[in-house]
């Protein structure tokens, strides 16, 4: 048993230290609003040494028994999304460069493949790289791309609902997932939920976006944001080989006009691959990309204005701004996507 | 004095290591608000700091419907967020809304906007807290 010395302002101090810290492990603090000076003091005066021990040793005692038999209520604490800024040295270094490799965004395969649907395009099987493949892929930056390849064919096959091959593509993400070290990522009980949901379109198409959400939320966590840049990058390829398959086939125009729209991805990936100087394999894969690049400086932005409405209680943005773009640059695009999709899935 | 040193270890340390991670934050709190649109971009989550801001920039591509949210963890008080296009317009923002985590809108183009966040300060907090935001969008299929 300790003792708690005599007041004095160190003392004091540490019990409402003490308190403010006990406080927020057990969520005496339910509104979670910061805690003040002025609060604490007000604590401070309505509560004796006692009550300050009791709470302290309630903590413990949380900690040590688990808490309430409740699950839910034990994992309140994990799941609460809100810490005490211990050490801000560490949060704060190279912070600005962290965040910008977290908050990136370019639009996910599944969307992509949406509107190849909505196109009235029909499935094509044998444009997918093929999941027998997954044993030949050993390295880390390979297994990272061809995730991000596989990924994209499997949003392809479960927006198109081919409910074996979605399952194939989820098995063979798995096990590069897990030969990245993210097996928590699609863990058996994932897998199962799949299996038993593969005949509900839209639980499917929930599992994969969690699917893709989970890898990168685990590479991004673990402080592997390069390795999550690679699966993104690999991703994006595929998205636009696929999307390239169907463009300007027949005289067809929207598909086409999407392929052009993937300029702004692009830059902004290319932009993003930037943030990685120093990794030699996200180097090599900002070279391929630049290749690409080089192509869509032909595909023809014109800035305009952007324009709000609101009708009904619906915002529509509007812009002026159009993105167009030759046959001829649209084959070199094309071209140039298989020779870089190519050298990964080989 | 040594069960003294324990305790103090236990009440300061284990709190942050619990919370450190926002993916179950996203998957309990964020997600289920996205209300049938489909998720479209990958994982944009963490855990910031009073006083912090950033900014993403999206592409949303035109004849499509979108639902984007912007969702803070309470103990950082009123997050205030913002969407502009290119040229810096302001298109929303999510002071004075009903809804402060949600904005839905139509694009009748494809155009990047770009989101912008800002945490507000806590300049008289004794103890100082960070906590998960998430910055999601989902498409109408």
């Amino acid at each position: 048993m300790w003792r708690f010395k005599r007041e004095t302002t160190g003392s004091r101090l540490t019990k409402i230290i003490l308190f403010v810290l006990s406080c927020n492990y057990i969520r005496i603090n339910p509104f979670q609003r910061p805690i003040t000076i002025q609060s604490v003091q007000m604590i401070k005066k309505h509560l004796s040494l006692a009550a300050i021990a009791s709470v302290c040793i309630g903590s413990i005692a949380l900690i040590a028994c688990g808490g309430s038999k409740n699950p839910a209520e034990n994992k309140a604490p994990l799941e609460s999304g809100a810490s005490e800024l211990t050490n801000k040295d560490e949060f704060f270094k190279d912070r600005e460069q962290a965040l910008k490799q977290i908050f990136f965004s370019i639009p996910a395969p599944i969307e992509m493949a949406d509107m190849i649907k909505d196109a009235g395009f029909s499935f094509d099987k044998t444009m997918l790289n093929s999941v027998d493949k997954v044993a030949k892929y050993v390295d880390e930056e390979n297994r990272a791309i061809n995730l991000g390849i596989y990924a994209a064919d499997l949003s392809y096959s479960t927006v198109f609902e081919q409910k074996q091959e979605s399952v194939n593509y989820l098995a063979a993400s798995k096990t590069l997932s897990n030969a990245l070290g993210i097996d928590a990522a699609m863990d058996e009980k994932f897998m199962e939920r799949v299996q038993k949901n593969q005949n509900n379109k839209d639980s499917l198409l929930s599992y994969v976006t969690l699917s893709y959400q989970n890898v990168n939320a685990y590479l991004k966590e673990g402080k592997r944001t390069d390795v999550s840049a690679l699966i993104v990058s690999g991703a994006w390829i595929e998205t636009l080989y696929l999307s390239t398959q169907y463009a300007g086939k027949n005289g067809e125009k929207s598909m086409k006009q999407r392929v052009a729209e993937q300029t702004y991805s692009l830059n902004q990936l290319v932009s993003y691959l930037n943030l990685f100087a120093t990794s030699d394999r996200v180097n090599r894969m900002k070279e391929d990309l630049t290749r690409l690049q080089a192509i869509y400086k032909d595909v023809i932005v014109v800035k305009g204005e952007t324009s709000v409405e609101k009708e009904g209680g619906v915002t529509t943005i509007g812009s002026t701004e159009t993105v167009t773009m030759s046959d001829a640059t649209l084959s070199k695009i094309a071209a140039e996507t298989v020779v870089i999709r190519n050298k990964y899935i080989q | 004095m040594k069960a003294y040193k324990i305790l103090l270890f236990l009440l300061v340390f284990i709190p942050s290591f619990a919370s450190a991670q926002c993916k179950p934050f996203t998957k309990n709190k964020v997600l289920p608000k996205l209300n049938g649109y489909v998720q479209n971009d990958s994982y944009n989550s963490a855990q910031m700091a009073p006083g912090e801001d950033a900014e993403i920039m999206v592409t949303f591509f035109g004849g499509r419907d979108y639902r984007l949210l912007v969702v803070a963890h309470p103990i950082l008080g009123d997050v205030e967020f913002t969407v502009s296009d290119i040229n810096g317009k302001q298109i929303y923002t999510n002071k004075g809304a009903q809804d402060k985590e949600a904005f839905e809108f139509k694009m009748k183009n494809t155009q990047q906007l770009v989101i912008k966040i800002k945490v507000p300060e806590q300049k008289d907090a004794v103890v100082q807290h960070i906590g998960c935001i998430s910055i999601v969008s989902g498409f109408k299929q």
